[in-house]
């Protein structure tokens, strides 16, 4: 390559100054990368344009936890918005925040939509949002129905009804809510099928009860299943045992219900979408629901609504209310008998309550100290009956005893009353059964009742006498003799009696002395041995309803009889 | 007449940008000459200097919004993503109360490629304008274009390292969020702007 030196000259027209660039044709390719970048700069124009997000305002009253910028919208564990802005409303009551939903979500902004805040709640109501602990609190939302709208008010707290599940809607009414809620469970042998919606308050006084069952489980509910709350802790206890119940932690705390569905009813339809139910106070009640009737009481001492009623202490229905009447002056018992026990209820049965008895000698009812007075009847023969008026004592047990019925004269009553023991050799053989004056109140009349075991021990020559008390026999050369029947018929008093005749009173007429007698010693009694009076004659049986005197202390000679009788059978 | 001295070009001199040789211009067309030292090709100035320059620059103006404006960083902790932008990082520093380091970064990420640009924005003008004002200045501001370039990529590198450090599965997670990438574009293209314009064009036509 040669070499072309210009040089600068003045001359003008001869040197070019302008340099001699070549103009290359085109554009340089480097233009390539503005077009690149303006391309991307457009692309994320566009979507930013296209995922534009829909701004709304969603006022608070408390937006504790909402932060601008990171409080989302969450929808099925989905983000679909996220929290812009947070303003305070003009009147300082309220709190907007500016939400940006993804525009997906355009379609469900509706007017009925409804939001609110989800933030971590240990509550009566449970632990819930626990999630939210580490993420943060969010918003979430329930689609709704009506126009678009881009504000809204949120709820202060999860709105109670999805409307959407599929599933049994039922409802049940009661008359006390006691600890339920909105959101209490409804469990199924301890599994949680479904839900309470939302308790309302009829116009009735009657709380209604909008209930969800899942839909999987809506089989369980029958036309004829009974409903009964299960809240808190049941407690039954006796001398049988205690018992805490308490369905789960979880209805415990919140409140909860539970179903049965009666065996025998099993068979029934199926419950539909807004059947109605009763929701009972407890299980028991559910169980236990039958005929219903009453009884008045002069005095309500021990009864409560949960008095139960037992027939040969098999329980057969409990009481469901205890209140005062005005028209008897006395107490209304409500009670319920269970179904197939209510041919019992006849117009002359009798109830009476059974208490606690405590005594020196006898305690009797020991396990009502424990599980309450209960209601206790002796059934009628009667018409069918509802109404009944209660015994203040358990009545005379003449028609219930099938033993000996024989009546005592005495002159005074002494300490004995209904239920004493009737002794024979210090062996319990009947109990007195009824202390009545006679009619023309010249002496009193002792119902006494003898099991019918014993009852041929009982001849028309027997001798009673009263065992209360102690037989003091004190001289000057025998010293004291204190003699009573046993040691409980010293506290308590009774009955004791003798039969003449001996072993074998044909043969050898010999009376064998062998009292009641309680002395301290036993050789004592050989000196008590006395001549025979010739009474010793075994008498013939007797018949329900016999009258005998009742001496108030015993002849020596009695104690001495030993008759031979066979005892009859039965218990 | 021209009152200028004469320059290289002017005395038909074509000076190799790698050796420094000069050599005289040949005038045949077509043939692209080459040093005969070096063997580099040979311009009376760097070719297509500003429109190249101009190109870089606009490409890196337009990078510049998605890089300030969308997230740089997105740190994830305990499920919730904290998505920040170059801008809302720096507030988190000074609201912290660490003014140095949110001053650091004020200046690298945004001081810095603004005044990068704007600077080369401004020398690109004065060609084509032909402000002949202030020349030696602007080769002052050039110099300090070109020394500082490199700088701009702090932010790069804050994150490139904050990613790697922080991850603690699901606690704390760090990402580099789309804005990462356009800043570095900027960055880069700022850089190659800045030497891809041939100085001399301000010194063209002035004393």
């Amino acid at each position: 390559m040669g070499e072309h030196i210009m040089t600068s000259t003045t001359d003008s027209g001869a040197i070019s100054l302008t340099p001699e660039l070549k103009s290359k044709k085109g554009v340089s390719p480097i233009w390539i990368l503005p077009l690149i970048a303006i391309i991307i700069a457009a692309w994320l124009v566009y979507r930013s344009i296209v995922n534009a997000g829909i701004d709304v305002t969603i006022t608070f009253k408390n937006a504790q936890g909402i932060e601008a910028g990171k409080t989302q919208v969450i929808y099925r564990g989905m983000p679909i918005g996220l929290v812009k802005k947070l303003e305070i409303n003009k009147d300082f009551q309220s709190v907007d925040v500016l939400v940006q939903f993804v525009k997906e979500a355009k379609d469900q902004l509706k007017k009925d939509t409804a939001f609110w805040k989800v933030a971590p709640e240990i509550s009566t109501r449970g632990i819930t949002g626990l999630e939210t602990l580490l993420k943060g609190n969010y918003i979430t939302m329930m689609p709704g129905e009506g126009e678009e709208t881009d504000h809204f008010e949120a709820l202060s707290e999860p709105p109670p009804f999805r409307s959407d599940t599929p599933g049994l809607h039922i409802r049940a009414f009661t008359e006390d809510l006691g600890a339920l809620k909105a959101g209490s469970g409804i469990y199924y042998k301890g599994i949680k099928v479904g839900e309470i919606i939302q308790t309302l308050l009829n116009d009735k006084t009657d709380v209604v009860l909008d209930l969800f069952i899942q839909e999987k489980y809506s089989d369980l509910v029958k036309k004829t299943t009974k409903f009964f709350n299960i809240s808190g802790i049941a407690f039954e206890g006796g001398l049988s045992g205690f018992s805490l119940k308490a369905e789960s932690l979880e209805s415990l705390l919140l409140g909860g219900i539970s179903f049965l569905t009666p065996e025998h009813e099993s068979k029934t339809q199926n419950a539909k979408d807004d059947d109605t139910f009763r929701l009972y106070k407890d299980r028991n009640r559910a169980e236990q629901e039958g005929q219903k009737f009453t009884v008045y009481f002069n005095d309500g001492k021990g009864l409560t609504d949960k008095t139960q009623i037992k027939y040969r202490g098999v329980e057969v229905g409990r009481a469901f209310s205890v209140e005062l009447d005005e028209k008897t002056d006395g107490v209304r018992l409500q009670v319920t008998m269970q179904q197939q026990y209510r041919q019992f209820l006849r117009d002359d049965t009798q109830f009476w309550v059974v208490r606690p008895e405590l005594g020196l000698a006898e305690t009797r009812n020991l396990d009502t100290l424990f599980s309450g007075a209960y209601l206790t009847f002796r059934p009628g023969k009667g018409k069918p009956g509802r109404t009944f008026k209660g015994l203040s004592n358990p009545p005379g047990e003449v028609a219930t005893r099938d033993g000996l019925h024989v009546v005592l004269v005495s002159e005074r009553l002494g300490s004995l009353k209904s239920g004493d023991p009737v002794y024979f050799r210090q062996v319990k053989v009947g109990e007195v059964t009824d202390c009545r004056l006679s009619e023309d109140a010249t002496s009193t009349l002792i119902g006494v009742d003898i099991q019918k075991k014993y009852a041929p021990i009982v001849r028309t020559t027997s001798k009673f006498w009263k065992a209360s008390g102690l037989n003091v026999d004190f001289s000057l050369f025998t010293g004291a003799k204190i003699k009573t029947e046993s040691m409980a018929a010293l506290l308590e008093g009774g009955i004791a009696f003798a039969t003449p005749g001996s072993p074998d009173v044909e043969e050898k007429k010999e009376a064998k002395s062998k009292g009641v007698v309680v002395d301290g010693s036993k050789n004592s009694e050989k000196k008590k041995v006395e001549p025979k009076i010739g009474t010793q004659v075994l008498g013939s049986p007797v018949k329900n309803g016999a009258t005998f005197e009742l001496y108030s202390e015993p002849q020596e000679e009695w104690l001495k009889w030993r008759p031979k009788i066979a005892l009859g059978k039965g218990n | 007449m021209v009152d200028r001295p004469l320059t290289a070009k002017d005395a038909g001199f074509l000076p190799c940008l790698v050796c420094h040789k000069l050599s005289v211009i040949q005038d045949d067309d077509g043939v692209q000459q080459r040093c005969s030292r070096c063997g580099a090709k040979l311009h009376a100035r760097k070719p297509d200097s500003i429109a190249r320059t101009w190109a870089l620059l606009l490409t890196s103006f337009i990078m510049l919004f998605p890089a300030y404006l969308l997230p740089i960083m997105t740190v994830t902790s305990f499920g919730h993503r904290y998505p920040s932008t170059i801008m809302e990082g720096i507030e988190h520093f000074i609201q912290d109360g660490t003014y140095f380091i949110g001053f650091l970064i004020f200046f690298a990420s945004i001081l810095v490629p603004v005044f990068k640009l704007l600077g080369i924005t401004l020398i690109l003008l004065s060609i084509q304008r032909n402000w002949k004002t202030s020349l030696r200045q602007k080769a002052v501001m050039l110099r300090i274009i070109r020394f500082i370039g490199r700088w701009s990529m702090l932010d790069i590198f804050v994150i490139a390292i904050m990613v790697a450090l922080v991850n603690l599965g699901s606690l704390t997670t760090i990402e580099a969020a789309p804005a990462a990438t356009f800043f570095a574009m900027v960055v880069v293209l700022t850089m190659l702007a800045a030497t891809s314009f041939d100085t001399r064009h301000l010194w063209e036509n002035t004393l």
